[in-house]
């Protein structure tokens, strides 16, 4: 553990650590372009020297390449350094177009940052000398180049070689010519190929789909995670909505990583980078439906209740509760989960309840972060005992057969758009065979058709909400903007239908449910809303599974 | 803490309590107004050189020069082409103190220009007329020199300024606009513009 | 007997023309010549075919705007009083008229017509009793609105116009105590006589007084500022606050009738009627019409000459007097209403009761 000394404080560091990490530890931020904690280091862009006396010999290293050393006394602000910062980043600047105006990274740029903290000189260069590279390139379906905007720091490079190993871009030409371009033949087509323009420091590579879409200012952020697979990425929702009379469609304008060294370190999969798309998708569910009286009545989220209410009573004082069947999601957050189990479960003893079936959507799995599994609360729905029900009640695919062949007067379905994933044969049967389909939905599909009434739910960036990922890590969403419509919270809707069967929800928020699962279900004992953070926290019994250090192929060492 | 004032009242003099005097002060006052603008109004209408009887300026027709410097209605300027000036870099929306300038940016295909204003839109109703967007914009394309001072209107709508309308305002920069010469000439004296309102009802 | 029927008609023709006419021009007068004293341009956008004549065309305009607004009348109100109250205002005023004489008799194909339409000896009489009809005009107008407002407005305009009637009455009784008879026709026949031979007897000059009383209340009974507190038109709201169109229109168009009618009242009694100075006809000096100067000169006129400067000299003052009335009304602010009821009752009475006082005393004293 070495001390060192930067800026005249003193510091201990763990070894191995270079001069930036550590300084950051004293909150002291070195300029740098090149340098990434995920990436490995190359030291070219010589943003960040420092003048460093170690032994009595003073010297100018860059920060990046050098690690921290007992004795070693690092200046970040002498005048030296100040000088030579200033020197490189005229080099940076000598063939920049300075087209911040239409640059999309202009706010977030450390080119404006650091020209403006350390730079502050005028242009030596002529503006018509200035070289012309390649503008508007597509390197791949999500990703625009601007070549005279590029500071050929490398970063994209390294992260297709390092983290991806796909090896799309490169850098070609030598000196002023250098240009990074595709290599021959391939597209910038990986399924993380977003993350090279939040490596980019400058405007060079920005994101097509946000492209001239929102100044940066503009944007507020909001700390969450993506509910795409049981990975649960962390993320930030950048999001406006102030101009939503202008533009009423889309309320998140982009979706960034958040770090998170258990999760998913700094990257994100292009799937999960653009699935906020569903939450402002004009498809949405806004308003309660109902499909028996037709003819354009829109039904109060009352009227829909009492009628659902009703249904199950009949059908309980008929047949008992075996007469009814729950197909829930694993979608849904703990709180919801934990509130239908309270009120089927529990109150009216229906063991027809499953959230695990063969037919759900798989999506593709790799090492880095996709996983096949789509549903970000699997395991906290397993958690919470909404589990295959086995001898006493019927399991997964067990459910929905004998659903089928209307062994149940009342079916509710959470989410499953079972018209896109059941056969149409399938679906007309249980159509025919079941007396009262209860559809609790977020989009406009097919089997929101199908089912006599429909309630429309909120989704993750309207709400609170905890999940599990496959790890049983809990972490949650959290609220950024109202629900579009009259869309609800899940537990909210069971939380109507338990004051329809005698059962008080006295929770009224997201936080006081989950602190009531945190006292009542064994792996969640451990947990509070707030002992969540922002990293989320393991399911009690659940050892802290190591640092993750994603790299999959060879790092690109002499470059 | 309260501070007293002991209001006195005038006492009149036994000459003024006799009331016709003081009234006849007053009638002597409006009468030279009366018929010095009467002789005025009289010798102009037979041509003689009389000083203008009132100042009063008969605004449609007869106007002040505006200043040149006068923060009037936006217009957006044109590159030779004919298109916006404008690059949609929202500069001025956001210097806007009243967020009354909506920009929807575009990505032009014709690879000269990246980005370009698809919607420049103004609310007048919400504008306060600071001057600020002009300001901020680093390609001088929106100005507030038309010289419009006359924002009457029946509806809402009309005070919504889209970018056809900002950008087909060039006609006006001899109309209204004044430039610094005339408007000094107007300091030494009352110099009126007579507007041919027909003409300029065909201009709008 | 039909000529006699012709004479009559004729005049009521012509005086009720002027009158109107005088009454519509007088809304344009009285905009120009508030705007000149203030410095203003005044109206002056009505135009016709781009003809503005000066802003005579917005009395026009006015005219068809109150002819084509809806005729209001309150629900609740009164229908019958309601119509009949705006003629209750105007009615007695051109009334009034008919007793002032507006020029000299003449003789026309051996009839002596009288330039006047009625030869009451009981003239000034009649002027106070029609100038006492005309508070029922709004008096009824505030009562049969059912409304607030108007009801109130119409209590201030009954109490403000009673109360100055009687300094009308008592200021008059002066110039009748002087000049000895009511009949206005006489009454300026006498004027026309002068004290050491030069000085004319005009009421204005034996009874000047008078005339300072005269004057004011009868301004206040033709409600016009400074007097104007029964109506009020945009803060107290007056009696014809329910009133619209040419209903309306007939409160005002009394108004300014009334302003002529004044006039023609105050040249009567005060100016010498249709006299000018000096100007004679062949009655007066036998045979010998034109002017007799003080000091010995005499212009000899004809006899048709004569009767149009009287006529002219008749017209000359009534637009002096409106002209000072206009003058009077733009020039000083309303007053206060009890300043109004202490104005009338403490100060005018009095001092109209001490003028008859010494006048009969001095009537007395050169009757001796």
């Amino acid at each position: 553990m070495p001390w060192l000394e930067i800026d005249g404080k003193p510091v201990e560091v763990p070894a191995n650590l270079n001069l930036i990490e550590a300084a950051r530890l004293l909150n002291v931020e070195i300029p740098h372009y090149c340098y990434h904690a995920g990436l490995t280091v190359v030291g070219s862009c010589r943003m960040c020297q420092v003048e460093v006396e170690i032994g009595g010999r003073k010297s100018i290293a860059i920060a990046c390449n050098t690690k921290a050393a007992d004795g070693m006394k690092v200046t970040t602000k002498s005048e030296t350094v100040q000088k030579l910062r200033r020197s490189i980043l005229e080099f940076y600047l000598q063939h920049h177009p300075l087209d911040c105006p239409i640059c999309d990274d202009a706010g977030e740029c450390d080119l404006q940052n650091y020209y403006m903290e350390h730079g502050l000189h005028d242009s030596r260069m002529p503006l018509e000398e200035k070289k012309h590279k390649h503008k508007v390139v597509e390197v791949g379906p999500h990703v625009v180049l601007d070549s005279e905007r590029c500071v050929l720091c490398s970063r994209c490079v390294r992260f297709c070689r390092e983290i991806t190993g796909t090896d799309e871009l490169g850098i070609f030409g030598h000196g002023r010519d250098a240009e990074l371009l595709n290599a021959p033949g391939r597209k910038l087509d990986n399924d993380y190929s977003g993350c090279v323009v939040d490596l980019c420091p400058v405007g060079a590579l920005t994101d097509k789909d946000f492209r001239f879409r929102r100044r940066v200012w503009y944007m507020k952020r909001t700390a969450s995670i993506c509910t795409g697979c049981s990975r649960g990425c962390n993320i930030f929702v950048d999001w406006e909505t102030d101009r939503r009379y202008k533009d009423p469609v889309r309320r998140i304008q982009r979706l960034k990583p958040r770090y998170n060294e258990q999760v998913n370190e700094w990257w994100m999969c292009d799937q999960g980078r653009h699935g906020y798309s569903l939450v402002d998708s004009p498809d949405r569910l806004t308003v309660p439906k109902t499909n028996a009286q037709g003819n354009g009545h829109t039904p109060t989220v009352d009227e829909v209740i009492a009628r659902a209410t009703a249904k199950i009573e009949a059908a309980i004082e008929k047949h008992g509760a075996s007469s009814i069947a729950v197909l829930a999601s694993a979608a849904s957050s703990h709180e919801d989960l934990f509130a239908l189990r309270k009120l089927f479960v529990e109150t009216l003893k229906v063991q027809n309840l499953d959230c695990t079936f063969s037919f759900e959507m798989k999506g593709k799995e790799d090492e880095i972060l996709m996983r096949a599994d789509l549903t970000p609360n699997r395991r906290g729905a397993l958690e919470l005992g909404i589990k295959p029900w086995g001898g006493e009640g019927q399991g997964g695919d067990d459910l929905l057969n004998a659903a089928v062949e209307g062994e149940f007067d009342v079916v509710i379905v959470v989410r499953h758009d079972l018209s896109s994933l059941l056969s149409e044969r399938v679906l007309t049967k249980l159509r025919k065979n079941s007396g009262y389909i209860l559809y609790l939905g977020t989009h406009h599909n097919g089997f929101a058709e199908l089912a006599d009434d429909v309630l429309p739910l909120a989704m993750w960036a309207e709400r609170d909400g905890s999940y599990t990922n496959f790890q049983g890590r809990v972490q949650k969403t959290n609220h950024v903007f109202d629900p579009k419509g009259f869309a609800l919270f899940e537990w909210e809707i069971w939380k109507k239908f338990g004051a329809n069967f005698g059962v008080e929800l006295s929770e009224s928020s997201c936080f006081d449910l989950f602190n009531s699962i945190g006292r009542s279900v064994e792996a969640f004992s451990a947990l509070t809303w707030d002992s969540l953070g922002a990293k989320g926290a393991m399911l009690n019994g659940v050892p802290e599974p190591p640092h993750r250090r994603i790299q999959t192929s060879r790092p690109l060492a002499a470059y | 803490m309260i501070t007293v004032k002991v209001l006195k009242t005038v006492e009149l003099s036994a000459w003024q309590k006799t009331y016709y005097p003081e009234l006849w002060k007053g009638m002597v006052v409006t009468s030279r107004h009366f018929f010095v603008n009467l002789a005025r109004f009289a010798g102009r209408a037979v041509g003689m050189k009389t000083k203008r009887p009132i100042v009063t300026i008969q605004y449609p027709e007869e106007r002040r020069p505006i200043s040149p410097r006068w923060r009037a209605r936006h217009r957006l300027m044109q590159r030779p082409d004919g298109s916006p000036r404008c690059v949609a870099c929202m500069m001025c929306e956001t210097a806007c103190p009243d967020k009354c300038i909506y920009i929807t940016a575009g990505e032009s295909l014709d690879g000269r220009i990246e980005k370009y204003p698809v919607a420049f839109e103004i609310d007048l109703l919400r504008c306060c007329f600071c001057g600020l967007c002009v300001e901020a914009c680093p390609e001088d394309a929106i100005r507030m020199d038309t010289g419009y001072v006359e924002f009457g209107g029946y509806s809402r709508g009309e005070y919504y300024m889209d970018r056809e309308f900002l950008l087909k305002d060039l006609g006006m920069e001899d109309k209204g606009r004044t430039t610094h010469a005339q408007y000094r000439g107007e300091l030494d004296g009352v110099v009126v513009t007579r507007v041919d309102l027909l003409a300029q009802a065909k201009h709008h | 007997m039909l000529g006699d029927i012709g004479i009559i008609l004729g005049t009521i023709v012509f005086v009720l023309v002027n009158i109107l006419n005088g009454a519509g021009i007088l809304t344009w007068v009285e905009r120009k010549q508030s705007a000149l004293m203030s410095d203003r341009i005044g109206a002056n956008r009505a135009s016709i075919l781009g003809i503005r004549l000066w802003g005579l065309v917005n009395s026009l305009a006015d005219a068809l705007k109150m002819i084509f607004k809806e005729d209001f009348v309150p629900p609740k109100g009164n229908r019958l009083l309601h119509s009949l109250a705006p003629m209750f205002a105007m009615l007695p005023v051109f009334l009034t008229m008919a007793v002032i004489p507006f020029g000299p008799p003449v003789e026309i194909a051996g009839r002596v017509v009288k330039l006047q339409i009625l030869d009451l000896d009981i003239g000034l009489l009649f002027v106070l009793a029609f100038g006492g009809i005309a508070v029922y005009g709004a008096m009824l107008a505030g009562w049969s609105s059912n409304s607030k407002y108007a009801l109130m407005g119409g209590m201030r305009a009954s109490a403000q116009m009673i109360s100055y009637e009687i300094i009308l009455g008592l200021s008059l009784i002066g110039p009748i105590l002087v000049f000895g008879t009511l009949e206005p026709g006489i009454m300026v026949n006498m004027q026309n006589e002068y004290f050491f031979g030069w000085i004319p007897k005009w009421g204005i000059i034996v009874q000047p007084i008078a005339f300072l009383l005269f004057l004011p209340a009868a301004m206040a009974e033709t409600k016009r500022a400074p007097f104007d507190l029964p109506e009020g038109e945009s803060e107290i709201i007056g009696y014809h606050a329910e009133y619209s169109g040419m209903r309306w229109g007939m409160f005002f168009l009394g108004e300014f009738a009334e302003i002529v009618v004044l006039a023609g009242v105050l040249t009567t009694v005060f100016l010498g009627g249709y006299h000018f100075p000096y100007l004679f006809d062949a009655i007066e000096k036998t045979g010998q019409a034109g002017f007799h100067f003080p000091w010995g000169q005499y212009v000899p006129l004809g006899e048709w000459t004569v009767v149009i400067i009287r006529m002219a000299t008749f017209g000359a003052k009534l637009c002096l007097l409106m002209w000072l009335q206009m003058q009077i009304r733009w020039t000083y602010p309303r007053f206060r209403y009890d300043q109004l009821m202490r104005v009338s009752w403490r100060e005018m009475m009095p001092i109209a009761l001490v003028n008859i006082a010494i006048t009969g005393l001095v009537i007395l004293w050169l009757a001796k």
